[in-house]
């Protein structure tokens, strides 16, 4: 189901077409909640489907934020740069 | 076999159903529909309120609803409460067993699969899924008896203490269910084809309409809506 809709979601966006008759009129927070939940997850797939296929999250993780947010922390080197160097020409600083 | 979940179904969220008299008579057409994302916040908080407002009745040994649920604590026996006590933690087991066998991890389709290579994907998917849910019943069954084994070396005191906290657990559970459910439909079924007028004016006119209707109502709006499991597929 999810591939199909992925292919929907992204024509209804490219075209500004709504994405199905039935909810057509109804503004994004009108839509059913299982309609924006299977689009925010095709989002969510289709944005680790973009990163460099070492980088993206295995599947178990996908539902547990926490998990997914140490796994992008590893893979991004997030955590360990805690210094970091500015180069200032003394000249410009004022007094 | 696990249910196919189809794109239409998705799609189909909404639906007239009609209340009817005993003989079948059509006495009014209502519309429901599945919930926004801001219905389901409502929903929760609603529901939550409930939740607390009877998990502290039954901490209080003087309320009625502790002389209720508790009435026959005393003539329990060993075995009784051990049931009871299972019973109640049921759904805890089938949580830490989902948590213990995590996703199914899918098989890659190579790019720009063959024939025969995607009806052997959807052969794995469908041996993958079958295999998880008996893996899924065996863990819970499992993580049961594992439970029963330890209740068995406690005395009836210790016993009535478990089952009271695990009586009060899924009784406040259940509450939190039924109103989150409950309050969903309240705001979700409507009067008019274009679900613009609610049919009840407020949650009291909801819960007080006759129980027939209301699980007429409650069994429609479950028959639209997809379970989280069915979504994540």
């Amino acid at each position: 189901m999810g591939d199909v809709l992925g292919g929907m979601w992204h024509i209804a966006k490219n075209t500004h077409m709504p994405l199905h008759p039935t909810l057509k009129g109804l503004a994004v927070y009108q839509f059913p909640y299982t309609i924006s939940y299977a689009i925010r997850k095709r989002i969510q797939i289709d944005s680790f489907m973009e990163l460099p296929k070492e980088k993206r999250p295995p599947k178990e993780l996908w539902s547990k934020p926490k998990e997914l947010e140490e796994w992008f922390d590893r893979v991004f080197d997030r955590n360990t740069q805690t210094e970091f160097t500015f180069n200032i020409d003394e000249d410009e600083l004022e007094g | 076999m696990a249910k196919e979940v189809k794109l239409e179904d998705l799609f189909r969220w909404n639906k007239s159903v009609d209340i009817k008299d005993r003989k079948g008579n059509v006495l009014k057409t209502v519309y429901v529909r599945v919930a926004g994302d801001a219905n389901l916040q409502e929903a929760q908080n609603h529901a939550l309120a409930r939740s607390r407002q009877i998990r502290r009745k039954l901490r209080d040994e003087e309320s009625l609803e502790y002389k209720a649920l508790f009435a026959d604590l005393e003539s329990r026996s060993q075995s009784d409460l051990i049931v009871g006590i299972i019973a109640s933690e049921g759904s805890k087991f089938r949580d830490e067993a989902n948590e213990e066998l995590g996703e199914i991890d899918l098989p890659d389709l190579p790019d720009d699969p063959t024939l025969e290579e995607r009806e052997k994907f959807q052969e794995d998917v469908e041996k993958l899924t079958n295999n998880r849910t008996e893996q899924l019943q065996k863990l819970i069954e499992e993580k049961m008896q594992t439970r029963r084994e330890d209740l068995n070396k406690k005395d009836v005191q210790q016993l009535q203490d478990i089952y009271k906290v695990a009586r009060i657990e899924s009784s406040c559970f259940e509450v939190y269910g039924f109103e989150f459910r409950s309050y969903c439909v309240y705001l979700n079924v409507f009067s008019d084809k274009k679900m613009a007028v609610r049919e009840f004016s407020n949650y009291d006119a909801f819960s007080n309409t006759s129980s027939l209707i209301k699980r007429i109502l409650l069994e429609s709006y479950a028959d639209l809506e997809l379970s989280e499991e069915d979504l994540k597929n």
